[in-house]
């Protein structure tokens, strides 16, 4: 009971810390030999799918995200870079689960607002206000994301920038048709990653 | 005490060292870069949030309905 109440206070000490000091916090978690607060957002994703139960077949969705949080950790552990491809699929592994963070915070946000502002909006004055709140909210945590799964990248394979991007690239270029079959097998719209 | 200080100064000198700076191969683009960065090391919801919305206003301005619809698939998108 003591270890659970421990591991979610440290996960809402990363959770912060990844708000206000995104580089100290990844830098640390990537160093960090305690992976009891990744359990946390297990927790969470697999409660999200429980909850969207009623709206679509969650195992299907379940499995789609660990398809792709699992492609994404071994893509990237694979690829060249200094280091032992053990410790690297370590710290890949703590890393990137916390970049999971910015994606569980909008697909439950995008869950709540589908039951209380169900879609489409209008063009009217509050349908387009909604849009933009709703808009600028989507895009800044797209960019929090970002600055993850670059530190993330960063901080694993210990890299510089120039080959970070060019591995962001190759894996969108791999990943995007992925996520498109995802979507017309009917598993998830927008990709759990 | 001192001792002390002097062990957790290297731990932290070891964590900070845990990554080569960045050096972009031009000391220009490498400077800029640093300036740049320093906004997303720390809290950059401060930047990204005005940044975001004043990108939101200017899309749903521009594009009208076009922008509410893209609000309307990514509701549907969960």
């Amino acid at each position: 009971m003591v270890s659970d109440v421990t591991s979610l206070i440290l996960f809402f000490r990363y959770f912060i810390g990844l708000i206000f000091t995104p580089y100290v916090t990844m830098r640390k978690i990537s160093l960090e030999k305690n992976r009891v607060g990744l359990v946390w957002i297990l927790f969470f994703t697999v409660v999200y799918f429980f909850i969207t139960n009623s709206v679509r077949y969650w195992i299907n969705g379940l499995l789609g995200a660990i398809g792709l949080y699992i492609w994404s950790i071994t893509f990237f552990t694979f690829l060249p870079s200094p280091g032992k491809i053990k410790e690297k699929c370590e710290r890949m592994f703590k890393t990137w689960t916390y970049t999971l963070l910015p994606t569980l915070i909008w697909f439950y946000t995008t869950l709540l607002f589908y039951f209380l502002l169900p879609p489409p909006r209008t063009t009217s004055i509050w349908g387009k206000s909604f849009s933009i709140i709703y808009i600028a909210f989507s895009v800044s945590l797209l960019i929090w994301k970002l600055i993850l799964v670059y530190l993330s990248i960063r901080f694993s394979l210990r890299i510089h920038l120039y080959r970070i991007i060019y591995y962001i690239l190759v894996y969108l270029a791999i990943s995007v048709p992925l996520w498109l079959y995802l979507y017309s097998i009917g598993i998830s719209r927008v990709p759990f990653v | 005490m001192k001792q002390n200080t002097s062990s957790l100064l290297k731990k932290h000198l070891k964590e900070v060292l845990v990554v080569e700076p960045n050096d972009l191969g031009f000391p220009l683009l490498t400077a800029v870069y640093r300036k740049i960065n320093i906004f997303f090391k720390t809290a950059p919801f401060i930047f990204v949030v005005p940044l975001s919305i004043l990108g939101a206003t200017g899309l749903v301005y521009i594009f009208g309905y076009l922008a509410v619809r893209l609000a309307s698939l990514l509701q549907y998108g969960f």
